[in-house]
């Protein structure tokens, strides 16, 4: 069939229209010529077009079970269920470069439109994106073409990895290479703005690609972890495994950054900063892509490939070096005249956020990275477990929540610690002991004591806050509707604030269910057989059966538990375990009831011939609060994204 | 068939990335020119200084008294500073309209 | 005089105030826990994420759900019962498998090094917080004057 060809034809178009579009807007800027620019954004709209025609061309492959492509004959098979061959393209190294490579034309495209034509700061910033994506289909093209016909056509394919036949796979992978690419945005923004020497960076969009970019890669790790933790049969929703830290890494370093533009915005500091650590985040999402197909550090869900992670590795620090030299260069133009005056102002707290952040960031990569070295200078294979991790970061962490329940209630500019002290000591007061009452009943640990006095403090200061604007308006009107108006009409002239609050309410929210599962988790293993019970706190659970059904591809064995709590029966549930032969794989699937603020998980491992079975039954607090909070944390930041028309500011200056 | 199709698609693409050299071209998008936003943000370091004191007082950060202290440490400042005349004006305007 | 005597008594009290709340919640804090899994279990939770399995890539006996892993699983569960120590099930493991069989890097030898990068990471932000906050004012210092 021609998908093969077609596809192949279409990535190599795509290519000529951005080296077009790449020549066309160096001509453009330098000879301040309109047409040349506006032909050069045409190109990359067409470019845009292509390379979706292009995917479609690989999904259509994959849905039509063309063997005569060697990728759709490796990622599926006659077998799979077909849902599954729309999203199958994706699941390999070479589609999910294509993915990324259309990822990235939509982001330009998106970028581009409305643009002036002679604002130089996007012109230049157009450029640098187009640079990424020149090299993105270089290297798709060249190294890892999902196009490749095969040598002979296969009556079947090989299937796709078990693992991945789960909803998850509908969601996580585009959205968090989505999120790793979008980075290039801001990242090109502000070099842009830098080169068309723009002083404030272009600070408006800047802000916005930048929150935007947070956003995928919030709701990218959100997923990951979710789906891992219904699907890995471990009962736990991260592991500091090295793909899971690559996709970490450029999120703290964004959080770092979507802050730190604030002062820029409201300041007019931290420019030079600013720089510093978008650079930095992009290395980060460039370090993420190439953990993730390079392969020298071993991971759960590498694609591991070889010579493609290399050149990842080149372009990352051929790309970073001379950002850092052209920033070095520009420096002067981005030193500001507003300085931190005092430790307690909201800039200050700021910055010591960014830096306890870049803190994690950079000890998570070393952390992720050593076995590399300790492998090329001593050979030995060294396994950095999630228990380095939880040591070291945890603390810092909590610091950085500390500082989340003081900031937002803080002045800008300058503020007396003992004012601050006298005024917020009643709330503390309160924020403890219902802390305390909370370790009472729940019967927790000091982490999560402490967790609950810093979700308290911050929350009742968010209440009173809301309140004081209810009031005002309340005051203002005394009667009901005029009020409601008013109050919307005050949370709309500053919803980045009240967006932001609300985004920290739901990492309060995520940090909880972190700290609950952590240190109030109870995880124990039995072997039973069937018929047999086991207690675990007040859950009573009696292993009844297992039932093994052979499917085409795969064997299915299912354990069916009668679970009782507190001696009420609860009825039937199951876990199954499904072993695919061709794969040698077992993929399995956990029971999990879930009691709002508590999840019963139990999943079988090992079930011997005479049908007893060894049980992982665990016990997690409070887990769904992380699926809650980071709910909470998108919408609050998608409030604080949507721009504000103000009258005032038509008003242009100099 | 497949190289009848990559031709018809180079010629679009040609016919497409020269159009802006085409002076009739230009006619036509001024005509259905849609507004593009003029996005701002060149206040001067004063400005920001007033403008970051009056959110901190309506978001409730300040209370009354401390944004009266802040407001007259800045009215001195300004007073003894040489600024801009446009963004004098602006800062009084606000000014009067907070008090 | 009175007025300075108000504000020192006010800033005693403050201070009690606080002591009295620390107290308070580290009372809270040691209402502890864990009545529902015996020393021995937990003993048993905290050495499997310390062994890595070793034929996963990339994961400890505590995450990975397969034979070799709950065999081993089994083996620490018996000697803790037995006894043993922490480190003696460990250095047992490790002359049977290799150093490699450890997840948790130890705090000696070469693998101190991944240790410490905390403790350099942190010194290195105090200092870039410190060198922002400072050479900032001094810079503007000099142009206001």
């Amino acid at each position: 069939m021609i998908f093969g060809s077609l596809g192949d034809i279409l990535i190599k178009l795509s290519l000529g229209m951005y080296i077009y579009s790449i020549i066309a807007i160096s001509i453009g800027i330098k000879y301040q010529d309109l047409k040349f620019i506006y032909s050069g954004r045409l190109a990359s709209y067409f470019g845009t077009f292509l390379l979706l025609l292009s995917t479609i061309t690989l999904v259509l492959g994959f849905v039509n079970h063309d063997y005569s492509i060697q990728y759709v004959a490796d990622h599926s098979s006659n077998t799979m269920p077909f849902i599954y061959t729309w999203i199958a393209f994706y699941s390999g190294n070479e589609g999910s470069l294509l993915f990324i490579c259309t990822s990235l034309s939509i982001l330009l495209f998106l970028f581009i439109q409305d643009k002036k034509l002679n604002d130089n700061s996007i012109n230049f910033s157009h450029l640098f994106i187009l640079l990424f994506q020149v090299f993105l289909i270089i290297s798709t093209s060249i190294l890892a073409n999902p196009f490749t016909e095969a040598p002979n056509i296969v009556q079947d394919g090989q299937g796709i990895n078990p693992l991945l036949l789960h909803f998850g796979m509908f969601v996580h992978p585009p959205v968090q290479m989505l999120g790793l690419t979008a980075v290039v945005i801001p990242f090109s923004i502000a070099i842009g703005s830098l080169c068309a020497k723009n002083e404030n960076l272009n600070i408006n969009s800047l802000r916005i690609w930048a929150l935007a970019t947070w956003i995928i890669l919030t709701i990218g790790l959100a997923l990951g972890s979710w789906w891992a933790y219904t699907i890995l049969g471990w009962g736990g929703y991260w592991a500091w495994d090295p793909v899971e830290n690559s996709s970490l890494m450029p999120w703290l370093l964004m959080t770092a950054f979507i802050h730190s533009i604030m002062v820029q915005k409201k300041r007019n500091m931290f420019k030079g900063w600013n720089l510093f650590l978008i650079i930095f985040a992009f290395f980060m999402a460039q370090m993420g892509m190439f953990i993730n197909r390079g392969g020298p550090v071993p991971s759960v869900h590498s694609f591991g490939s070889s010579s493609l992670g290399w050149t990842f590795l080149l372009f990352m620090f051929v790309s970073t070096i001379f950002s850092f030299i052209f920033f070095i260069y520009r420096y002067r133009s981005l030193v500001s005249v507003n300085y931190v005056q005092s430790v307690l102002s909201r800039e200050s707290l700021i910055l010591v956020q960014n830096v306890l952040f870049l803190s994690v960031a950079i000890i998570t990569l070393m952390g992720t990275i050593y076995p590399v070295f300790t492998k090329s200078i001593e050979d030995e294979q060294i396994y950095v477990g999630r228990e380095f991790y939880d040591l070291v970061n945890a603390p810092i962490l909590l610091l950085i929540m500390i500082i989340l329940s003081i900031a937002p209630f803080v002045p800008w500019k300058n503020s007396n610690i003992s004012s601050y002290i006298n005024k917020k000591i009643i709330i503390f007061v309160i924020a403890v002991l219902l802390a305390v009452l909370n370790s009472w009943i729940i019967s927790g640990h000091y982490w999560v004591t402490i967790s609950f006095v810093v979700l308290y403090f911050s929350s009742i200061q968010i209440l009173i806050e809301f309140y004081k604007i209810l009031k005002t308006s309340f005051n203002k009107f005394k009667n009901l509707p005029n009020t409601l108006f008013k109050f919307l009409n005050i949370l709309y002239s500053n919803l980045s604030r009240y967006g932001g609050i609300i985004s920290h309410t739901g990492i309060l929210l995520v940090m909880l269910g972190i700290a609950g599962t952590s240190f109030m988790g109870i995880e124990k293993d039995f072997a039973l057989k069937p018929g047999q019970s086991g207690t675990l706190k007040n859950y009573q659970f009696t292993y009844l059966k297992t039932d093994i059904t052979q499917k085409s591809d795969h064997t299915n064995i299912k354990a069916i538990m009668q679970i009782d709590k507190n001696g009420k029966s609860l009825g039937e549930y199951t876990t199954s375990k499904s072993y695919y032969p061709r794969f040698d794989m077992n993929s399995t699937k956990a029971g999990i009831l879930n009691f709002g603020l508590e999840d019963f998980y139990f999943s079988q491992s090992v079930i011997s011939d005479d049908n007893s079975a060894v049980f992982e039954v665990k016990i997690n607090p409070l887990v769904s609060l992380i699926w809650t909070g980071a709910f909470v944390v998108v919408v609050g930041a998608l409030i604080s994204v949507i721009p504000v028309y103000k009258k005032k500011d038509k008003v242009k200056v100099k | 068939m497949l190289n009848l199709l990559g031709l018809f698609i180079i010629i679009i693409m040609v016919i497409v990335i020269l159009l802006p050299f085409n002076d009739n071209f230009w006619n036509y998008i001024n005509k259905n020119k849609k507004r593009i936003k003029t996005p701002l943000n060149d206040y001067s370091d004063f400005e920001l200084d007033l403008n970051s004191i009056i959110t901190d007082y309506q978001s409730g950060v300040l209370n009354d008294k401390e944004f009266d202290e802040h407001v007259n440490s800045f009215q001195e400042i300004i007073n003894k500073s040489s600024i801009d005349k446009n963004a004098r004006l602006r800062i009084e305007q606000l000014l009067k309209e907070v008090n | 005089m009175k007025n300075q005597e108000n504000i020192f008594y006010n800033r005693m009290n403050n201070y009690f105030i606080y002591l009295f709340i620390i107290v308070i919640s580290l009372a809270g804090c040691f209402y502890n826990v864990d009545n529902d899994l015996t020393h021995n279990e937990i003993r048993l939770l905290n050495l499997e994420k310390q062994i890595k399995c070793p034929i996963c890539p990339a994961e400890t006996i505590s995450e990975s759900n397969t034979k070799v892993s709950k065999d081993l699983k089994n083996f620490i569960k018996l000697k803790i019962d037995e006894g043993w120590s922490d480190d003696k099930i460990k250095s047992f493991l490790t002359s049977k498998y290799g150093k490699e069989i450890l997840a948790t890097p130890q705090k000696k030898g070469s693998n101190l090094f991944l240790w410490i990068i905390p403790i350099i990471v942190l010194i290195f932000g105090v200092f870039i917080y410190w060198s922002l906050y400072r050479t900032i004012r001094f810079r503007t210092k000099g142009e206001q004057n």
